[in-house]
């Protein structure tokens, strides 16, 4: 039989609970149903100064030196057969034999070249168009950027445009602005794997973990089961060198909020540029 | 007893709190970031001159990596840095392990160090890879051989590097045969030619009393197949580069050409006009001399390719009044056009990759080299000039070589990663055209 003593000490010990399950929802629940003040206003401020000159001026830039090249007077220079008094030999495109020698051949054989291969070729009826997303590209594509040049004794240093609607995945302890200054700055340093097999698709990750000075304490592959294809480890390394690469050191982070940025994952995405 | 169940109730409710207090407090949220643009720069890399304690072997150790600097920097995925900015000397590096924090230094993502060391057989040639940044050695093998084989050794380190840091299998110990052309126009000599793919070793096959044109190398093995008008005849002819023994494909009763091997290297795809001016694709087995026609259309079809897997060849041909690339199956079955594009399109060639098509164009007034995707998707012109033809693919189908010629003549050779960004002429004593790649050196 329960004493009065020992009923008040069980609803003490059921008061005391209750309460403590109130107070602890109350000093570590209610924090963060919202976020901090601080949290709040700050992307609010930085996301109007940097993100729209990053995300929005920069695609205009490219339209606009893409319109240049469609006004441009004369992007495809005349071929010079139109120049000369007669029809010059056309340069067939059969993997027959050239003129000289079809005619030869002809001769031996009593056939004539059809007049397909004879006709020269029309005059360029128009510029091609240029797309501005060609800028995005680090593959070259002449039908869409007519005046490139032809040929180079050192292989062109591109950066890739903008990838305009590609903000990548944001974080709660970074706001867009400082995701967008970390960002652009690896971008800067990755070597992309543009001539590799269905290089769109090698998409690595890597597991950051960083010092207290914003430099990379380590930098490991995430998805080390795909290792064994030489190309997705070729791409995996060249990610890995990308956040290892002393330019890139010290990571563009806030100096103040290491415990926030102390480990991270970036993923490495070529499709935008391929 | 009591007691007991009150302690219960309170250990109960205390792991109901603990429980609580775990959910309520926020999970620990890593940082995702996505890095969807980049660079396209070669990698710097630093290659030292292979030591030796031997001064002649030494000697061939600066060769070597002469030889292996100059493959990397052509493919232009390559950027090796100034020698004389090296911190450590070459010959502590595999005796002492390389100081990485001076490689760093100097910006080099990749160090490359060996060593040249004469013996009874020849020479032995080590050689490691280290990636700088990461800090571990990549790659780490040994060759022997005679000392005149330096250059093959050269190249097979560099397609080693190569490939351990693109993933792409290597292409430096190939080599090209073209058509070496002199003389007026009215009066070309044209020879058959071969030399190393960096230029190297180049001779001449034939002496040019025959016309010669189109070779093509049998994927498998060093052999070409070519068109010589041998006595006024032009005929298909197939030539062992390592026997130097030529025959014959056979006697037909229209005119040959365009021939062009199967992936196993065991049949020849060609063409054939018989009667007009018409063309149809055949296929010959070498060994039984069997005979299938493939196409069956009044119009031009010729320049046949195989896919590398064999089941299919890319064509051209003008049965749509216009010249087109085709897709047929390797019997002859479901032709279909795969290019749509503005202009002419011609000369396909497959890629031993599988994944591209190679063709020339002629749009607006000019010549397009290009590449696009076996079903006709992706496509991308990716050099020009008044006259660009005769694609071949490398062994690993990543670089493309051709030849070019302008108004008043004068062929070149270039060659072009399929990026569209490297594009380098491949200089030849001689005026060149048709190049043909070989497979890699076995």
């Amino acid at each position: 039989m329960m004493t009065a003593t020992e009923d008040m000490r069980g609803s003490f010990a059921t008061s005391f609970i209750v309460h403590g399950l109130i107070f602890a929802a109350l000093i570590i629940g209610l924090p963060h149903l919202r976020p901090p003040p601080l949290e709040l206003s700050q992307p609010i401020a930085i996301d109007i100064v940097d993100v729209g000159p990053v995300t929005t001026t920069q695609v205009q830039g490219t339209g606009q030196i893409a319109k240049q090249n469609n006004n441009a007077p004369a992007p495809l220079p005349p071929p010079p057969k139109q120049s000369a008094p007669e029809p010059a030999k056309p340069a067939p495109i059969k993997e027959q034999p050239k003129v000289d020698e079809r005619k030869a051949l002809d001769d031996l054989i009593g056939n004539e070249v059809k007049k397909a291969d004879k006709t020269p070729p029309k005059p360029a009826a128009k510029p091609a168009q240029a797309d501005p997303q060609q800028f995005d590209s680090l593959l070259k594509n002449l039908s869409k950027a007519p005046d490139q040049t032809q040929q180079t004794d050192a292989p062109p240093v591109k950066t890739a445009g903008p990838a305009a609607g590609s903000p990548g995945i944001q974080s709660d302890k970074l706001t867009i602005s400082e995701t967008d200054a970390l960002r652009r700055q690896i971008e800067q340093c990755w070597n992309v794997p543009t001539g590799a097999r269905d290089a769109g698709d090698l998409i690595v990750e890597i597991h950051v973990v960083v010092n207290a000075d914003r430099t990379v304490q380590s930098a490991d592959i995430v998805n080390t089961d795909k290792m064994s294809d030489p190309f997705f480890r070729a791409a995996a390394e060249s990610a890995q060198r990308a956040i290892l690469n002393p330019k890139c050191s010290p990571l563009n982070l806030p100096p103040d909020r290491a415990t926030d940025w102390h480990d991270m994952t970036l993923r490495f995405n070529p499709k935008d540029v391929l | 007893m009591q007691k007991k169940s009150n302690s219960n109730f309170v250990v109960r409710a205390f792991i109901l709190v603990s429980c609580f207090l775990f959910l309520a407090s926020p999970a620990k949220a890593d940082i995702h970031v996505d890095i969807t643009r980049g660079i396209s720069q070669p990698i710097p890399v630093a290659i030292t001159n292979f030591a030796s304690t031997d001064s002649n072997a030494a000697n061939v150790g600066n060769e070597i990596s002469g030889v292996v600097t100059a493959d990397l920097e052509r493919s232009g995925l390559f950027h090796q840095l100034n020698p004389s900015s090296f911190i450590q000397p070459a010959d502590q590096i595999l005796a002492q392990g390389p100081r990485m924090a001076d490689w760093k230094a100097i910006g080099a993502q990749a160090l490359v160090a060996g060593t040249v060391t004469p013996g009874p057989g020849g020479l032995r040639v080590e050689f490691r890879l280290w990636d700088t940044l990461a800090g571990n050695q990549m790659a780490g093998l040994a060759y022997t051989t005679t000392e005149a084989n330096w250059r093959r050794i050269a190249h097979k380190i560099a397609d080693v590097i190569y490939n351990r840091i693109t993933g792409e299998t290597g292409y430096f110990d190939t080599r090209i045969v073209y058509i070496a052309e002199s003389g007026p126009v009215t009066r070309r000599v044209k020879r058959l030619a071969i030399m190393d793919q960096d230029g190297a070793n180049h001779k001449f096959l034939t002496d040019g009393s025959d016309l010669v044109l189109t070779p093509r190398f049998n994927p498998a093995a060093q052999e070409i197949t070519f068109m010589s008008f041998r006595n006024g005849r032009p005929r298909v002819y197939l030539y062992n580069l390592e026997t130097g023994q030529q025959r014959m494909m056979g006697e037909f009763p229209g005119m040959t050409f365009a021939p062009r091997f199967a992936p196993d290297g065991r049949s020849v795809v060609f063409s054939l006009i018989r009667g007009g001016s018409n063309s149809d694709i055949f296929n010959m087995d070498l060994a039984s001399r069997h005979v299938k026609q493939l196409t069956n259309f009044p119009a031009i079809n010729t320049g046949g390719s195989y896919s590398p897997d064999g089941r299919q060849v890319a064509f051209e041909s003008d049965r749509s009044a216009h010249q087109q690339i085709y897709v047929m199956d390797a019997d002859g079955v479901n032709p279909h056009r795969i290019s749509f594009g503005d202009g002419r399109y011609g000369t396909p060639v497959w890629s031993p990759r599988g994944d591209l098509i190679a063709f020339t164009k002629i749009q607006g007034g000019q010549f397009y080299l290009g590449v696009m995707r076996p079903d006709g998707s992706g496509e991308r012109l990716i050099t020009q000039a008044w006259h660009v033809e005769g694609p071949t693919w490398a062994p690993n189908g990543r670089v493309l070589m051709y030849f070019k010629e302008g108004p008043s003549g004068g062929n070149k050779m270039y060659s072009i990663d399929l990026t569209g960004m490297n594009e380098r002429e491949v200089v030849t004593p001689l005026d060149a055209s048709d190049p043909a790649w070989s497979p890699l050196l076995p």
